[in-house]
């Protein structure tokens, strides 16, 4: 037996003074009564004392000295050695969506844990336990032998949304066994394993009946269609599905009967709907595994829809490139009404701002926009924050091929994607030819797209404000972009470059990793995600990833010099997840199961604790008896 | 020291009250009381046959003239009583809370002045040791009844004392009377010789014990180590738990039915009266109860 705090027995000193303190108090009170002859006459009418009444007047002083030694001892906290009794155990507890499963009012991985309190609680106390939560990432907790502190990481844990690297947690608890081989290894999972040597597999699975939707995906060719696959594990089942699309402020509804079984039935909602904003699929009846009934899906086009604010005398050219895209809201100001607003007769020259891009046809601001993309087309003369210089215009005697880059760089490659290099003067003879160009300097970290004589004539570069610069150092007079395939090629590049969709794709499994592009002079891009958890992306590349670690609607939200822009992907749960009952090959550990125990310990604590409380109860009745006397 | 406390007001209220004596009395002066000897009042209680040298005068003319013998008629006779009080002196009976020497004191004057007002005479005595020291004697009418009540307050209550001892030495009349004894009789010597003498002396007996409430349900409890007041030497050491207390509950029912039971088994009366308890109510509830008054 040893003592955690030897220190407490000191309390034993109690014990003597407390013998002394009785003897000192135990005095007979003397008084004088008129008569004494009734007193002495009542020992004739005394029955027959109990043996124990003997000690009656001692009960007190035994009862308040063993309250002295219990909680001398409670204090020391004395904790006796069990030789043999303990173990070392290794659990392993699958975190996996699956888990989410419900049973009654609890889960299938509440049920894990309530299974892994009983283990930890039922061992004997010394034991060591190492907990090892198999989610999409597998955690390790370090081993211990303190049962609350067990108890406390086991109730730190939660079930994930996707599935459960158990092949991680698997290597992890074979190094352990292979460390000990009489560690014992415990599985809490949903799943069936046909081979378990040397584990001990705890399934929780009872056969819930589940109905899931998987592999949703839609097209527009002559309307929306919806399709996917919806299935009913355990036993067939006739299902009702809705379909739910908004489009603008619009919201239209469909249903649809299925019969299903375990093998899935697909189905497709046939509809007239030329555009959607958001549209979802869902189950109208219930289950044991909710997260599986619901998909919904966000349209691309409309969550990258950009605004472009086109600053030209004659823009007749672009607003028809623009409204060819489809997804461009645009505004049109000419140069003297810009002037006018944004020039320096009211004083400092002022920009616009709220556009996705500014686009510039002969026309020279004075400042440059701080938030969005700028096109500059034919710029004559220096901007202070433009990040080139200009320096004089070129006038050719005849129109001069513009040759474009060779470069072998990602970004040229993405950007002339699709330019048809052709031979100048061959038939078909695709390339822009120019009149007149103006000579271009610029000053660093540019790409040139297409030079004419060896200056840059289209390239693209950064502004003073970080944002995104395409210059075109020609005008649709002084050159024959307008009509030439290239131009429309380069133009669709260049909106892609300008406007990188945030979001390419709405629709991702739990557990995926999602995308998000980083767009020029971003300053920050949250993700709430479903359960409201906020992370901020690094904006640093040029595209941001973060793992998808719930089910349900994430919102990103970029903001860009002052502006906000919101985006929404929807993480679906994974279709491996809605299997009711898997079955798995094997969570077996290699090596010889030993049996060798090890010193546990045993805490007297509540024990002593408990016999405290007696003795006081005890002592307390002894007095209240003593009072009773008294009346 | 006892205090003589009896306020005009309760000797009024107690005046009309006639002890009941319910022996035949043999005194030689005519009292207010009726004996069951036939005297020579003029209350009609009886005929009886004419026997010679009966009076003539009392023979009932009437009836020998409806039954054709002679008949005497018979008087009830009138004697006045002689009531003896005995007062237990000892310090037993004046220590303590509750006094029963004040107690006695007052009982004692109470009995007394019924019997005056009965036109008896009184005599109180104090037992000191095995002696009885006169008080008052002989005292008739109320006038002297007056004068003579105070001494009561003389009495010293000390010692011990025995009652049969005391007692069966001294003259105590004969068939003339109430023998009143007012004590606790917390004592093992023998009191019963002495109501047994009374008894014999054709006396009514009437036997008055006094008890305070701690006497009756004591409160001391845990160790303690009791000292008689009489005598020192007599001592009780225990600690006084519930089981003590149960005894010592059954010793005090034991003590008071046992002179109860002797009482009853000689005609004589008996009734215990505690020291907290108003006389008014031990004479004017529980004697009337007894009817030792009526």
């Amino acid at each position: 037996m040893n003592f955690l705090y030897p220190l407490g027995l000191l309390g034993l000193i109690g014990i003597p003074i407390l013998i002394i303190i009785y003897i000192i108090k135990n005095k007979y009170t003397e008084q004088t009564v008129s008569s004494t002859y009734i007193w002495t006459l009542s020992e004739r009418f005394l029955k027959r004392k109990n043996p124990i009444n003997k000690i009656a007047g001692i009960i007190s002083l035994i009862l308040q000295i063993l309250a002295v030694l219990f909680l001398s001892f409670g204090i020391a906290h004395p904790v006796f050695t069990v030789p043999g009794m303990a173990n070392k155990y290794c659990i392993v507890l699958d975190c996996s969506g699956s888990m989410r499963t419900e049973q009654g009012s609890s889960t299938r991985f509440d049920h894990a844990k309530d299974e892994i309190r009983n283990l930890v609680n039922g061992a004997t106390d010394g034991s060591a336990f190492t907990l090892v939560c198999a989610g999409d990432a597998t955690t390790v907790y370090e081993e211990t032998t303190d049962k609350k502190r067990v108890l406390s990481m086991l109730d730190q844990t939660e079930a994930g949304y996707a599935g459960a690297s158990l092949d991680s947690a698997l290597s992890m608890a074979q190094e352990i066994f292979d460390a000990d081989t009489s560690t014992l290894t415990y599985l809490y999972t949903d799943k069936n394993y046909e081979n378990h040597q040397n584990v001990e597999v705890v399934n929780l699975s009872n056969g819930e009946q589940n109905y899931a939707l998987s592999e949703v995906t839609y097209t527009m060719d002559g309307g929306l269609e919806v399709s996917g696959t919806v299935t009913s594990y355990e036993s067939d089942a006739t299902l009702t599905l809705n379909l739910s699309v908004v489009s603008g402020e619009q919201t239209y509804t469909e249903q649809l009967t299925v019969e299903t079984g375990s093998q899935g039935t697909t189905f497709t909602f046939d509809t007239q709907y030329s555009s959607f904003d958001v549209l979802s699929v869902s189950i109208a009846q219930e289950d044991a595994q909710p997260l599986d009934n619901t998909v919904v899906v966000y349209s691309a086009a409309a969550e990258n829809s950009y605004s472009v604010l086109i600053v030209s005398d004659n823009p007749f050219f672009l607003q028809m490139m623009f409204n060819s895209t489809g997804n461009a809201v645009f505004e049109t100001i000419s140069t003297e009404d810009y002037t006018l607003e944004y020039g320096t007769d009211t004083g400092a020259p002022s920009y616009p701002s709220g556009y996705g891009l500014y686009v510039y046809d002969s026309f020279n601001p004075q400042v440059l926009p701080r938030d969005g993309s700028i096109w500059l087309f034919g710029l004559d003369s220096n901007l202070p924050d433009a990040n080139f210089s200009v320096q004089t215009e070129v006038e050719l005697e005849s129109s001069v091929s513009l040759e474009f880059s060779t470069s072998t760089s990602s970004t040229v490659t993405a950007l002339l994607n699709g330019v048809i290099r052709g031979q100048e003067g061959a038939a078909g003879d695709t390339n822009i030819h120019v009149y007149k160009y103006i000579k271009c300097s610029p000053y660093r970290n540019y790409t040139s797209l297409a030079t004419c004589q060896g200056s840059p004539v289209i390239f693209t570069t950064q502004s003073a404000y970080g944002n995104r610069e395409v210059v075109f150092a020609t005008t649709f007079t002084d050159s024959d972009m307008s009509v030439t395939p290239n131009f429309l090629v380069l133009f669709l590049n260049l909106l892609e470059y300008s406007f990188p969709s945030v979001v390419e794709n709405p629709l991702y499994n739990c557990g995926d990793t999602a995308t998000v592009n980083v767009v020029g002079s971003v300053e920050s891009i949250r993700v709430d995600s479903p359960g409201s958890e906020t992370t901020y992306l690094d904006t640093s590349g040029v595209e941001a990833k973060f793992l998808l670690d719930e089910v349900g609607t994430y919102t990103i939200t970029v903001e860009t010099a002052g502006t906000q822009r919101v985006y929404r992907l929807y993480s679906a749960f994974p279709q491996e997840e809605s299997v009711v009952t898997a079955t798995e090959y094997a969570f077996s550990l290699s090596g010889e199961q030993s049996y060798d125990g090890y010193d546990g310990t045993y805490d007297a604590l509540i024990i002593l604790f408990s016999l405290l409380a007696v003795v006081f109860i005890a002592d307390w009745v002894v007095y209240c008896y003593e009072q009773y006397q008294l009346r | 020291m006892a205090k003589f406390v009896i306020n005009e007001e309760f000797l009024q209220q107690v005046e009309t009250l006639q002890v009941l004596i319910k022996n035949n009395i043999a005194g030689q002066f005519g009292g207010n009381h009726q004996t069951r000897n036939f005297g020579s009042s003029c209350e009609f209680a009886d005929h009886r046959d004419y026997i010679a040298g009966d009076d003539i005068t009392k023979i009932d003319w009437n009836a020998y003239a409806r039954f054709e013998k002679l008949y005497l008629k018979l008087y009830l006779d009138e004697r006045q009583m002689h009531t003896r009080i005995y007062i237990d002196a000892s310090r037993s009976m004046d220590y303590g809370k509750g006094n029963k020497a004040e107690q006695a004191l007052r009982i004692a004057a109470l009995i007394a002045y019924i019997s005056v007002c009965e036109m008896d005479k009184v005599s109180i005595y104090a037992i000191h040791g095995k002696s009885v020291e006169e008080v008052i004697t002989a005292v008739h009418g109320k006038d002297m009844y007056l004068e003579e009540i105070g001494k009561l307050n003389d009495i010293v209550f000390d010692g011990e004392s025995s009652i049969s001892d005391a007692i069966i030495p001294t003259t105590v009349g004969y068939g003339d009377g109430l023998s009143v004894i007012v004590s606790d009789f917390l004592t093992d010597s023998n009191y019963e010789d002495a109501i047994d003498y009374l008894c014999g002396k054709r006396r009514d007996v009437f036997c008055v014990q006094v008890l305070t409430r701690d006497e009756l349900n004591p409160k001391i409890r845990g160790k303690s180590h009791l000292f008689d007041s009489e005598n020192i030497q007599k001592t009780y050491r225990r600690n006084i738990d519930r089981q003590i207390i149960e005894a010592y509950r059954r010793a005090v029912e034991y003590v008071t039915s046992r002179i109860r039971n002797y009482c009853e088994a000689r005609g004589a009366n008996y009734i215990l009266a505690t020291a907290e308890q108003s006389v008014g109510e031990i004479f004017l509830g529980r004697m009337f109860d007894m009817g030792v008054v009526k």
